[in-house]
Parts: C-alpha cells; structure tokens; sequence
C-alpha cells in the first residue's frame, strides 16, 4: 500500500558533510560583511538567529560524522537537507504543503468571519453575554482535538472533519479578543459620535472597529497558532487519509524513515513562521492605517 | 435516567431558581442566577431535540443517556482509570515544562544579551506545533508515555519561558537600583525585586500554557496513547459508542474547568496580595499594567 503514495527510498546525499559546514561557514562570513556594509538591509536578529543556527547544525552534523549518534534516529543536517530537496524534486513535497495549507487557510477564513462577526455582535450587546458567558466557557475549555471524534462521527473521515476542528480551534482565541476588543471602547467617544447625529451604525465602523483592530489581530495570531496544532493533529489522526504534511511524517515514521519525519517538522515550523510573520505584517498595515 | 424524568427535573431546578430569585428572600445572585438559565434552557433544548427524535440518537447522545452511561463507566472503574492516566501524563509534562521554563526564563531574563542571540532560534522552534513532533518523539522515546510526556511539556514551555523572560526584563531598574544602594548583594535583587514583580506575568504564562498542554495533551492521546480520556473518545468512536464519546468531551471540559479556576484563583491571589489591579494587570498592554504591578511601596509588603 505504501508503495503507490511514497517515492522510493533510494535518495543520494547531495552534499557531503565537509562541504555543508563551508557552504554554512561561508554563508555567515556573507552575512556578517553584509551587516557590516548595509547596516538596513540586515536586521540584527536575523544575522544573530543565522549564527546561532548555523553552530547548531555543525555541532549536529560533526557528532553524526565522527558517528556519537545513530543516524537511524537523528540522521545529520546534509541528509535531511538533501531529502527536502529530493521530496520537493520528485514533486511529493508540494502537494502535501498545499493541502495542509488549504485546509489551514479555509478554516482560519471561516473562524475569523464567524468569530469577528458574533464577537462584535455579543460585545456589542454585552448585557446578554453575561448568561451565555458560562455555556461559551464550558465549551471553550472542551480543547479542539477532543472534538476530533465527533466530527468524525458527524461529518465522515475528509475534508469536512478536520476543516470543523481546525474552525474550531481558531475560533475562541479571535472570538474572546473581539468581544474584549468591543468592550474597550471609551463611552465617551461613543456618546460624541452620538452627539454629532451619528446612529449606532457610525459609533460602530468610527469608534468600535478601530479599537477592537488590535485585539481581533492578537487574537487572529494566537488563534493560528493553535490552528497549525489542530491541523497536524487532524493529519496524524488521518481524518484525511494520503495528504498533508502532519500524515506524511506519521507515515514516514511507520515506515522508520526519519530523515522525512524531520524534513516534514522542518518544513511545517518555516509555514508556521511565515504565516505568523505574515500576520505580524497585517498588524503593522493596520498600525499605521488606524 | 428517562428523557421525561431529566426535562422534569431540569425544569424543576429552573423554577425553583426563578422563584427563590424573585421572591423576597432573594438568595441567588444575579450570575449565578443567568448561568443556571443559560445551562437548563441549553439542557432542556438539546433534550428535547432528540426526544422528539429531530436528531439521530447515533450522533448525538442525549443528557440523560450521557448520565445514565457516566454511572455506567464510574461503576466498571473505567473512567476514573482513563481520567488517572490523562491526569498522571498531563502533571509529568507540565512539572516538567514548568521546572525547566522558570529558572531558564529568570536566567535568560537577567541575561538579555544571550537570549537576544537565541530568540531567532527559538522563534523558529515555537512555530513548530508540538503535536507534529510526536511521529520523531515515537521514534527516539519508543511507544509508552515519553513521547506524550515530551510533546505536553514541549508545548507548555515555551508560553511560561517567554512570558518569564518578559517579566524578568520589565522589573523596574529603579527598585534595583535602591536595592543596589542599600547594600544588597544580586540575591537580594532577584528575591525583593525581580522575582516580586515578575510573579503576575509568569502566571499568565502559566495559564496560557496550562491551556496548550492541554490541547497537546488530548490530541496526543488521540494519536499515540493506550490509555487516558482522548483515547477512550476515539476508541469509542471506533466503536460507534457515541455516548461515550460525549461522556470523555465532558469529563475533559470539566477537568480544564476545574484547573482553569484555581490557576485563575492562584493568579489573583497574588495579584491582589501585592496591591495590583486584577483588570488592568491581565490586558495585553504592558505599559498599562507597569505603574499597578510596580505600584511603589506596595513592593514592600511582598517580603
């Protein structure tokens, strides 16, 4: 059965150990002359992170050379580097990127419409959230994973399933920030809106959606990150049985591959950062626009 | 339990609560009084839905079924030996979290060069969701508890660390300084001043990451565990048992319940032991909870 999903195993390091702690050596140097000439171009934390970074992969990789380590279960930086390249090569990389990605994506759309849209209604008529308050608690501490079986009951092992818990999961964190968000809005600046004959639509695109930007952000931000835990473990749980990157490490690992376990965790903690940089991006538009 | 008996008794308690509130004795409070009716409506509404036979009893188990089958499992000692497991597993991996991101965030809070070199490292590292890291913690740990033990604490730890270090990092230079001045030694630094005002920012850590551990937790008996709440759910959704997959969502919705509200009683007891604002001291802002946390004078009564 695994032979129809996985490309054969045979794959050649595409660079050997000494090369890759010169390639890595080199790339510091560059780096460092890079700073030191544009002083603008290159953040501090990224040359600090890079050196860092780089010392660890050679300490990793001269341990598995001088063979301290078994390479069966920590292979070195070069073999693990040379798979990601080989995976993405044969074209079995992308795939499960773009499906782990969509269903993050659908989810986290879903959860930030429904969650911003009932969090400013409730905030916003915040004398009934007071008796909702203990229900909405009640489920918020029921975490998403636990919902996996349900799911899978109500809506059958695919794409429906997982795209339900990973909703989930998003939707508290934005949801409890909205309404925190709505619930800061300064009664005075509401009530001078009113005054100068502005309806209650006004007080709410003038005054309570520039207030709320920043805690709906914060609480997109959080809400990510626990979406990208849901989604990994919908995949290891095989909601969807053959896509994503959560189910390619779980299958490598039955089949004792770990140089692909550790590209899939490699590959999902870059997605991670990017997304989450992508939002920190949106915080900063949203800064200078309100 | 029969479906009419639990709409009667439900309705009961409503009614009394709706009489004993606005009868002249007016014992209920206003909260406690709105909880009740939101949870009886919610109960009589999802009661009543299957007992008119609206939804298929196959997907969604009643509250009276979910009773009637929780004494069940109480009786066969199966749930109290599922709600051990998850308790034991979950205590190991947040201990853990907690003994190593405290001291480790103080260092590294009092050392801000180093961890100005870390931080883009461990950035990258806490992207990572921790569940994905329970295929390689399989592999190195061997199946038991130590891959669930080691993603539960590799998700709890890094919350605490960074709230640690954030708390570390804004303790008042002032009150240091006067430490300094009147011949304290660095010990008496780190227990007058840093570790005082640091206090309310770890436990916000420590809530937060007493909330992801808990995610990690169920989702890692989901995928590799032989015992504990998350496995009884699948397992029983393997087996079409939805009553007790509705049975396992409550016990963990209560056990996070029950955990929640004594972090949040921890966290306000010793905010209000040292004199700060509960509301301002848990917004996002930090500029705003500085002059209540480090309200002077009030620092003295920490020690």
């Amino acid at each position: 059965m695994h032979g129809s999903y996985f490309p054969a195993m045979e794959r050649e390091d595409i660079i050997g150990s000494p090369l890759f702690i010169f390639i890595l050596l080199l790339l510091c140097v560059t780096l460092a002359v890079a700073r030191w000439l544009f002083p603008r171009a290159v953040s501090p934390s990224l040359l600090k992170g890079f050196l860092v970074a780089s010392g660890l992969l050679t300490v990793w990789e001269i341990l598995l050379f001088l063979k301290l380590l078994n390479p069966v279960l920590l292979p070195p930086p070069t073999r693990v580097f040379s798979n990601i390249v080989y995976l993405w090569s044969i074209g079995f990389l992308q795939p499960q990127i773009v499906s782990t990605l969509f269903r993050l994506s659908y989810a986290f759309v879903l959860a930030l419409l429904s969650a911003v849209t009932l969090g400013i209604l409730i905030g916003y008529f915040s004398g009934r959230f007071s008796s909702l308050e203990s229900l909405i608690d009640a489920a918020r501490l029921i975490p998403a994973p636990a919902w996996l079986s349900l799911a899978i009951l109500w809506f059958g092992i695919g794409y429906a399933s997982a795209i339900f818990i990973i909703w989930l999961g998003c939707f508290f964190p934005i949801f409890l920030n909205t309404v925190n968000g709505v619930s800061k809005a300064e009664p005075v600046q509401v009530e001078t809106v009113l005054t100068f004959g502005g309806d209650k639509f006004d007080v709410l695109l003038e005054v309570i959606l520039p207030v709320s930007y920043h805690h709906i952000l914060t609480g997109a931000r959080i809400g990510l990150g626990i979406g990208w835990i849901t989604v990994i473990t919908a995949e290891l749980a095989s909601v969807d049985i053959g896509a994503g990157l959560g189910w390619m490490i779980q299958d490598s690992r039955i089949l004792l591959d770990t140089t692909t376990v550790l590209s899939g965790i490699i590959v999902v903690g870059m997605l991670g950062t990017m997304t989450d940089l992508l939002l920190k991006k949106c915080e900063r538009f949203v800064q200078g626009w309100s | 339990m029969r479906p009419l008996f639990f709409i009667a008794g439900v309705s009961a308690v409503l009614l009394a609560a709706t009489l004993l509130r606005y009868s002249a004795a007016n014992v209920i409070p206003v909260r406690l009084y709105r909880a009740l009716v939101a949870w009886s409506l919610f109960l009589l509404l999802w009661e009543g839905t299957l007992y008119l036979g609206i939804f298929s009893s196959m997907l969604l188990a009643s509250p009276s079924v979910i009773i009637t089958k929780t004494l069940f499992l109480l009786e066969k000692g199966y749930l109290q030996a599922n709600i051990i497991a998850t308790l034991g597993r979950f205590l190991a991996g947040f201990s853990i979290a907690l003994v190593m991101a405290v001291p480790a965030g103080i260092a590294f809070g009092l050392f801000g060069k180093a961890y100005e070199w870390l931080a883009p490292l461990l950035n990258f590292i806490r992207m990572i969701p921790a569940p994905a890291l329970l295929p390689f913690a399989i592999l190195v740990f061997g199946i038991g508890e130590g891959p669930a033990v080691f993603v539960i604490a590799l998700g709890s730890f890094f919350p605490v660390f960074l709230n640690t270090v954030r708390g570390v990092r804004e303790a008042e230079r002032l009150h240091i300084e006067v430490i300094q001045t009147m011949g304290g030694n660095g010990m008496d630094v780190l227990r007058h001043v840093i570790v005082p005002s640091a206090l309310p920012t770890i436990l916000t850590g420590i809530r937060i990451g007493f909330g992801i551990g808990w995610l990690v937790l169920v989702s890692a008996e989901i995928v590799a565990a032989d015992s504990g709440l998350g496995f009884m759910i699948e397992g029983a959704r393997a087996l079409l048992e939805t009553p007790t997959v509705f049975v396992g969502m409550a016990t963990i919705c209560a056990l996070g319940l029950a955990m929640d509200i004594f972090l949040k009683k921890i966290e306000r007891f010793f905010i209000l032991r040292r004199g700060g604002d509960l509301l301002t001291s848990q917004s996002n802002s930090t500029e705003r909870n500085k002059p209540t946390i480090c309200s002077e004078g009030r620092l003295w009564k920490w020690s």
